[in-house]
């Protein structure tokens, strides 16, 4: 099984059981897995809205609301429906305690954009205050999340 | 605010020679932010602070976990507890964060002083994109540290954020 790391920002889509989309330290960003049989999309979500003064060029997954309509029309253009999807998603973590955290802005605006696909999340380890590596392996559809062990007695 | 300015006040607190070195701002894409401070999944720890008018200039200083420990041992002796070590590293970030606020403020022709230290151990990534997701690439400042200790180097990384208006 081959690991495919998808940067801050991005999307990708794969059809091979033998590749592993991941995203390894994530924080406050959220990994939005879509999959069916036989596939699997990951969006590498950074922020939960893009903001209006922005131009139309830039990073595909950086925003909630513009990396999810992308990635499931990327995946309907391979022939596989938005009916048929499924959704796993993790991170959104306030790391460093932030009061006011984009974490959870971001995991509030990727459920009301699957909520508005239609897409149904089956898998979920998302808030809290660690950071995230998170694997999705194609053949078995199971979402596999690492943290670091007692980080601070670690020292 | 260069890493010529900030060398020699990392130098008189620890005792040590110091070398920095900056990083192209044009080198850092969005996509390598996680990576700027060694692999993202590599624990480490990470202090942030930033300017007490809001959070428009910001520092965010990362130890791998290990150099942590050596910094830790090089102020403290062996046997630090993890507590400590903390606190070395938050002292650190308090003593750059003071120079790099001052040196702003003078621009502004006004008084800039840092919040408290926040620090977390956490892997790298994740501290740092945490921090600078929201801002972009181009605003951002990359600057290697090596302490030379007496028995090793002891690296860390400095992402500095300035505000508009004060680049």
């Amino acid at each position: 099984m081959r690991s495919v790391p998808v940067g801050l920002g991005e999307l990708r889509v794969s059809r091979s059981e033998d590749e592993q989309l991941c995203v390894y330290g994530l924080g406050s960003c959220v990994a939005v897995y879509l999959y069916a049989r036989g596939l699997v999309g990951l969006a590498h979500v950074v922020l939960p809205h893009k903001p209006a003064s922005s131009g139309l060029g830039g990073e595909l997954g950086r925003y909630a609301d513009v990396a999810i309509p992308n990635l499931v029309a990327d995946i309907e253009r391979l022939g596989v429906g938005r009916g048929q999807l499924q959704a796993a998603i993790a991170g959104g973590a306030a790391v460093l305690g932030f009061s006011s955290s984009i974490g959870d802005h971001n995991v509030i605006a990727v459920r009301e954009e699957l909520a508005r696909f239609g897409i149904p999340v089956t898998q979920c380890d998302v808030g809290g205050e660690r950071g995230r590596s998170v694997l999705f392996d194609a053949r078995t559809q199971h979402l596999d999340v690492r943290v670091l062990a007692t980080p601070v007695g670690a020292l | 605010m260069s890493a010529a300015d900030l060398s020699p006040v990392l130098a008189d607190l620890l005792g040590v020679p110091v070398e920095m070195e900056e990083r192209p701002a044009a080198d850092i894409a969005l996509r390598d932010l996680p990576s700027l401070a060694g692999p993202p999944e590599s624990p480490s720890v990470g202090v942030y602070l930033h300017g007490e008018d809001g959070p428009g200039c910001q520092m965010l200083l990362v130890f791998p976990r290990e150099d942590a420990r050596a910094l830790g041992e090089l102020l403290m002796g062996p046997g630090v507890e993890a507590a400590a070590i903390l606190d070395v590293c938050r002292e650190v970030g308090n003593v750059l964060a003071g120079r790099y606020l001052s040196e702003i403020a003078d621009r502004r022709r006004g008084r800039l002083t840092p919040t408290t230290p926040q620090s977390t151990v956490d892997m790298a990534g994740a501290i740092i994109s945490s921090v600078l997701a929201a801002s972009p690439p181009a605003g951002i400042r990359s600057l290697s540290i090596r302490l030379q200790a007496p028995d090793r180097v002891i690296g860390a990384t400095l992402l500095l954020l300035e505000a508009e208006g004060d680049t």
